[in-house]
Parts: C-alpha cells; structure tokens; sequence
C-alpha cells in the first residue's frame, strides 16, 4: 500500500469531473464549508469508500459487541469444543467451547480501539512535538531533535519490550510503551514538514499580515503538512493494529481469557490440524482491518489535497 | 500626524557570509507621507526588496544586521518589542509580493485567508469577518465574490490571486501599502488593471502606497514621487515628472535611456546601461556607479557623493555633478 501514497487514484482523478457539474451556479451563495464537503468527497473515491467502510464497519461491531454478541466471550462449555458453525455458534466455538462469533467481536473492541487510540494519541503527540520542534527552530528544535534521535536509534520493538519486560505484561502497560515510543517517527517527519512549509511565500505573507506565530502555525503552516501526516497516522494505526495482535500473540499483550485477536491466533494455534478455521477468523479480521486503515489513508490524502481535487 | 508617515534613515542591511559581507541596503533613506504614492525603482539587486522587508521586520536577524531608523507614524518600528511590530503589520503597514498565487496558503479558502487576516487585528465573529471578506473581494472586482471567496487558490488567476492579495493587505484599512514587484508576474493588461485598481483602492481610503518595481513605464503610470535606488542606496529622488523631464543621476539618465517608447518621433537604438549592476559583494569605492558612468571623473572614484540638492537643480541627487553634465540629447532624459 505504502508505495501507491504519492499517486492519486483514478477514482479521484474521476471524482474532479462530477465535482465540477455538481456546483455551478451558485454565485453569491457563501460556500464557506470545505469540511462538510470533505465526506462527500470521500464518498465519491470508490477505494476510500472501500476503506472508510471495512473501518466503520469492523468499528461499529467492536463498539456494539455487547448488544450483538450471542454469548459471553468467556463462557466455556467443554463440552461443546470445536463445534463447527451452527445457529447457536455462528462461527462455531474454540478450544474451550467459547463462542467464537462473540469473542471475535469482543477482541475487535480491543484490537481496533486500543489500535485506533494509540494511533492517534501517537499522532497528537508526534505532531505537536514535531511542529513546535520545526517552528520554533534554534536551541528549541536541537534539543528535542537530539531526544527524538536517541529514541529512533532503538528499535520500537525493543523500547516496548524493554518498558513491557520493566512493568509487566498487559494491556495497559503494552500501550503506554508504544505511546512512549511511537511518537518520535511523526515528530521527526512533521518537523521535516514543517521546516518546507516554512521556507514558502505563503507563510511570510501571512506573517506579513501581522499573524501572530500561533495563529501561523495552526492556520497555515499545519493545513499545509496534515494530508502526510493523516497517511501516515492510518499506516501507523494499521501497524500498530498488527503489532498490538503480535505482541499478544507472544504473550505480552491481552491475558486470557479476555479475547483479543492476536491472542486468539495464538490460542488458536495449538488446534491448527483440528480446526484451522479459528486460526483463519482473527488471521482475516487482522488483514482486512489493516488494508481498510490504508485504503481510508490513501483516500483520504486525496480529499485533503486541494489541487488534487 | 506632522511630519510623514513613514521616514527611513540610513538604513542599513548586511548578511555576513564566509566570503564577507553583503551589504544589500546600504544607508539608505527617504520618507513617504501620509496617501502619497511612491515608486521606488532600480535594477535587480539593488536592495528595493530587502528594504522593504527590513522597514516591515520580516527579515531574520540573526542573520541579517539591520541598523538606522524607521520611523513610522512618530515610532521607531527597529527598536519595536516583537509582539507589537506584530499589531502593526498588516493592521498599519501591509505587504503585497510578486508572486501572488505563492503567497496564498494553498489549503485554505481564499475568503477564509482574507478573514483570518482581519480576525488577527480586529475583535469581530468569524461570521463578520467571512462577510467582510466577500465585501473586499468585490471591492477589488473579483466578480460573484460570495462564490470566489470559497475557492482554493490553486483554481485562480495570477491577476485574481493579486486581487486577493491586495483585499487581503486591504482589510484592515492600513495607512501604508508596501507593493514588492505587484505585477512582475502579471501580463501587460493585467497589470494595468491592477495598478488602476491600486490607485483608486487606495485613492478611496488615502493609503499611502510603496511601489517597488523596475519598470519605469508602470511608474509614470502610478507614482507621484520616485526614488532611484543603486547599490543599496537612494541616487535620486524627485516628483514623476522632474525625473522624467529633467533627471540629473546619470543612473537614472541610463534607466531612461534603456526604456523602448512607442511614441517616439526618430528611429533611435536603445542604450542599455553599460556594465553588470555593482555587486553588494564588493561596494566599489567613491560613487558606486562610477564603473558604469560614462561622466566618471577623478573625483568620483575617490568619494562617496551624497544625496542633496545641487544649486543648479530643484530635487535631490547623489551624483557630485548633477546639473553640471552635459544631458543625453534625443529623449525625454533631456532638459525642457
């Protein structure tokens, strides 16, 4: 996916033409909400459709999981292992007779949340550092430079196996590790951002109009540098989706019982000869939460480049 | 208000660089008054738009050195805290550049642009400041504006970005207009509808406007009062007309001369100027025109002339003979 990021889909290449006849006459009327357009105009991109559709889609499971979900996620019934699909079981039952519909939709709350949280709360953080770090300049951006560097200097996985192996395993550290490191990459990308977007004329005419540098910053120099940076965060929320699945499948994330997709493959993993299905469920869920987040991205950095449009 | 509104004095800027020090504006000084029009003309490299942005404190010091005095409306903008330099841009002085489709920020609304700009300086509701926005835009003839205004600039004209720009430096009713190059970037018949548009705009409001260019042409068109800049300095100041007419700088008789008129009687071949422009690099010692100068004497090449009223003329020139060369003949650079 990474590599299709700089070209603009045919679909939104398409899009300019329908966009054109669907606003022609309307002198005088203010169209002053580009961001009531901005969905539309999603809409319209077939593969950000695709995207924004497997996310809300996988989201709305995980959030409505309690209402949907058939059984307890952790209700064992020995009884009743590795059942195959039924009216009871939709997807059938795992190792321990657990309802395998309800525990996917119960780790698709972990999985997907905690993925989308961490995603964004990496980026609120990367992109505050990032544009105070290229904004500011001088003694300001050398030091934090010099922190971000120390920090990429380490493999990401091993500064969150290092705070997971000091705090324990669990959910709750596991994430605070990655808060902890995740956010170095964006910083050093939006400072790189910014640093352009500070050299064009549009910035000194802004601050030729006597805006003061808050306002710079917020109005025009960030507008300027999010369309990589919202790329980026949906790229990141996919890996970070497939990280949080691998460390649990290690063993580090998600403690059994509670169900979380990572998990569940390693559950799963032990009764691959009996019933390669539970192993291909969360394997399907994990690939296709992580394209929808890329194609969303793709999309999305389409709608946000004006001149793209 | 006594006395002008805006009055430089030996302004000077310097970039230090590993091969030495560029002196790109060189003690110059001058004053404009308050609704006048002044053109400030000169080749490129002679320092018209690093004044400009030192008088507006858009330069970065470090590395730029800028010392002398700008004193705008009975303060000194240098010496200025940065905070209220910021309340005076754009709300006082405002700026408009050369290439106006750059200068836009590209993911913002042209009218939303226009909106902030009023928004930094004024204490009004985002819904106001929208309204006055579609307001200057018609002031500046962009037609249908409330449908314009919402539009990108990438989708503009270079004439229709400039437009912006000017409703843009316009909206806080400034008391000066700095215009760097305006319409460089524009075709003739834009430009002539642009700076139509400047002087009544500014006309209207008694702005007094900086016209910075080096089209002598666009300057008989708008200016009331012209500087010569060379080198970094001010070789001749004077009305439109007394430039025009009589010009005593032989710098300026040089510009006169290397301009095509279609109006002219005889055929005539054009006389460029010389030489290359000095270089701010090495400010050649006495006149810095002296290089160039075909009237080069002695005396030239030792001392620096200043920029005073000689006794045979009526306006300001900083060559040690003005008034006693022989004029050019054949063109309006001869004497009435």
């Amino acid at each position: 996916m990474s590599d299709r990021a700089g070209i603009p889909t045919s679909a939104a290449r398409d899009l300019t033409g329908s966009h054109e006849r669907g606003r022609t006459d309307l002198a005088g009327a203010a169209l002053w909400a580009p961001k009531r357009r901005l969905l539309c105009q999603l809409v319209r991109d077939r593969t950000a459709l695709l995207g924004l559709v497997i996310v809300m889609v996988l989201g709305a499971l995980a959030l409505l999981a309690p209402w949907i979900a058939p059984h307890d996620p952790t209700a064992q019934d020995v009884l009743d292992r590795f059942a195959l699909p039924s009216a009871a079981h939709p997807l059938g039952t795992d190792h321990l007779g657990r309802d395998e519909f309800s525990r996917l939709l119960y780790g698709g709350r972990v999985s997907l949340l905690t993925s989308l949280a961490l995603g964004t709360g990496i980026l609120l953080i990367g992109t505050a550092v990032g544009t105070l770090a290229g904004f500011a300049g001088g003694k300001v951006d050398g030091l934090v430079m010099r922190v971000v560097d120390v920090l990429l200097a380490f493999p990401n996985l091993l500064l969150v196996l290092v705070v997971v192996g000091a705090l324990g395993p669990g959910m709750a550290n596991l994430a605070a590790a990655f808060l902890a490191a995740g956010w170095v990459s964006y910083a050093r990308i939006v400072r790189g951002l910014v640093l352009a977007a500070k050299q064009q004329p549009y910035i000194e005419a802004a601050r030729a109009l006597g805006l003061g540098p808050l306002r710079v910053a917020v109005r025009h120099l960030l507008p300027n540098v999010v369309a990589p940076v919202v790329v980026l965060w949906t790229l990141r929320t996919g890996q970070l989706l497939l990280a949080l699945a691998a460390l649990s499948f290690l063993g580090l994330g998600v403690q059994p019982p509670t169900p979380e997709w990572g998990a569940m493959l390693n559950e799963a993993r032990d009764a691959l000869a009996r019933a390669p299905r539970l192993m291909v469920y969360p394997g399907v869920l994990i690939t296709v939460a992580a394209l929808g987040f890329n194609l969303l991205g793709d999309g999305l950095r389409d709608v946000l480049d004006p001149r793209l449009r | 208000m006594t006395g002008p509104l805006l009055e430089v004095r030996d302004l000077t800027v310097a970039f230090p660089t590993p091969a030495g020090l560029i002196r790109a504006v060189n003690s110059m000084s001058f004053s404009a008054s308050a609704g006048e029009r002044v053109g400030i003309v000169g080749e490129s490299g002679a320092g018209k738009s690093v004044a400009a942005l030192a008088i507006m404190r858009l330069l970065p010091t470090p590395p730029a050195r800028v010392s002398g005095r700008v004193t705008f409306d009975g303060t000194d903008l240098l010496g200025l805290p940065a905070g209220r330099m910021r309340r005076v841009r754009g709300a006082r002085i405002a700026m408009i550049f050369q290439d106006p489709v750059t200068c836009l920020s590209p993911r913002l609304p042209v009218g939303e642009q226009i909106a902030e700009a009023i928004r930094a300086h004024r204490d009004v509701t985002r819904r106001a400041a929208r309204d006055r926005a579609t307001q200057l835009l018609g002031d500046v003839g962009v037609p249908a504006p409330g449908r314009w205004a919402a539009e990108y600039p990438h989708r503009l004209s270079g004439g229709m970005a400039q437009r912006v720009m000017i409703a843009m430096a316009l909206s806080c009713e400034p008391d000066l207009l700095i215009a760097d190059e305006p319409t460089t970037a524009l075709d003739v018949t834009i430009e002539a509808q642009i700076i139509d548009l400047l002087i009544a705009l500014t006309e209207e409001r008694g702005t007094a406007v900086m016209l910075i260019t080096h089209d002598l042409a666009l300057l008989a068109r708008f200016a009331e009062r012209i500087l010569v800049t060379y080198a970094g300095g001010i070789v001749e100041q004077g009305p439109v007309t007394t430039i025009y007419d009589h010009p005593t700088h032989p710098y300026t008789w040089g510009l006169l001369q290397s301009v095509t008129r279609v109006d002219e009687q005889r055929r005539r071949r054009l006389s460029p100027i010389q030489g290359v422009p000095v270089s701010a690099r090495a400010i050649p010692p006495g006149c810095p025109f002296h290089p160039r100068c075909p009237h080069a004497r002695d005396l030239c090449r030792q001392q620096v002339p200043h920029l005073t009223v000689h006794a045979a003329d009526d306006h300001p020139s900083a060559c040690h003979f003005a008034g006693e060369l022989p004029r050019p003949v054949g063109r309006r650079g001869d004497g009435p």
